[in-house]
């Protein structure tokens, strides 16, 4: 790693500085929630590490929790991140001259940051080399993956056990609240919210938490349709969750 | 779930997880989702996410439970509003779960 690697890696790093702070507590309750449905703390940090995607993993604890089967923790995971097969296109043409070993450790820490900032850098000087741009993306992406084992660990080895009383496994519905909700900004997505909320629970006695799947799906066709029938500005969507 | 029911489910969410992020990067450009299909997926966080989040508020012991004595459906609400208006990550959790507290604290 020469000056100019170094440089490009500090770059990125400092655009990626003000999401660290936010992202240890949230790592921290992530450990705690974990081991509160029964995780063992390694276990727990062990998801933080291989998994790597914060929305993702509370959808399957919340389902854990829930007592749903494999199959449907595989599947929800599956549509809450099929988001990064997006950035995965988008970002395909610029590393393809990258060798096979740098494109699968950069695809570990691939998130909606590390995707946001390289896009970004790539806006501001589209012919930056590849050699310097792959330090930019690392610095962007690496240390939150870092931040993020580190915090998980902290939550799951000395986040204590608490009590039944305080209703810790509210924390988890609370968390994807506060994800979503902020990105939903238009009828279209609201429209899918509430539709798939609604069948949620009118299909909820549904067998294997099958309400869940026919909840989304309806509720993604219900924003699809509104989209199109009432021409809501897909420019304003940009949702990411 | 057992440890080794769990143990499973994180090598599964991390192989679909893995497989999303390295689906173009490593196939360059060898396959491709009708447009209609990348569209409906747009919609795919708000719709699963409130599939997740309405039952966990709503359904207590089993069934719906609506009354004002679920004290999860104010708390749920506001931290709705916070996220809005905010769209402070922290101080959603906290306010949603002091408000759950607070309201059970006072017999909800």
């Amino acid at each position: 790693m020469n000056k100019e690697s170094r440089d490009e890696f500090m770059l990125g790093f400092k655009k990626l500085m003000p999401v660290l702070p936010a992202a240890i507590p949230f790592g921290m309750l992530m450990g705690v929630v974990a081991v509160d449905i029964g995780f063992w703390p390694s276990t727990a940090v062990l998801n933080s590490a291989l998994v790597y995607a914060g929305t993702a993993q509370l959808a399957a604890m919340q389902l854990i929790g829930d007592g749903a089967g494999l199959p449907i923790i595989v599947l929800t995971v599956l549509v809450v991140n099929l988001r990064m097969m997006m950035y995965s296109a988008a970002l395909a043409e610029r590393f393809k001259n990258l060798n096979l070993r740098w494109k699968l450790l950069m695809c570990h820490v691939l998130t909606d940051q590390a995707y946001a900032f390289t896009w970004a850098r790539y806006e501001e000087e589209p012919d930056l080399p590849l050699d310097r741009m792959k330090w930019y993306y690392m610095g962007s992406a690496a240390p939150l993956g870092v931040i993020w084992i580190i915090s998980t660990s902290l939550g799951a080895w000395f986040g204590t056990r608490i009590p039944a009383s305080w209703e810790l496994d509210f924390a988890v519905p609370l968390m994807l609240i506060a994800m979503v909700v902020p990105n939903i900004r238009s009828l279209a997505s609201l429209t899918a919210a509430v539709v798939s909320g609604f069948l949620s629970i009118a299909a909820a006695d549904m067998p294997l938490n099958l309400g869940l799947v026919v909840a989304a799906v309806i509720g993604m066709l219900a924003g699809y349709f509104e989209e199109i029938w009432f021409h809501s500005d897909p420019a304003q969507r940009g949702e990411q969750t | 779930m057992s440890q080794s029911n769990l143990i499973l489910m994180i090598v599964l969410t991390a192989a679909v997880t893995y497989g999303l992020r390295i689906s173009f990067i490593v196939a360059a450009g060898r396959y491709d989702l009708p447009p209609v299909v990348q569209k409906i997926l747009t919609y795919a966080p708000p719709a699963v996410l409130f599939a997740l989040i309405t039952p966990a508020i709503i359904i207590r012991n089993g069934s719906a439970d609506l009354s004002l004595g679920n004290a999860r459906i104010i708390a749920g609400l506001i931290a709705i509003v916070i996220a809005w208006t905010t769209r402070n990550l922290f101080l959603t959790i906290i306010l949603g779960m002091s408000v759950l507290w607070g309201l059970n604290y006072l017999g909800f």
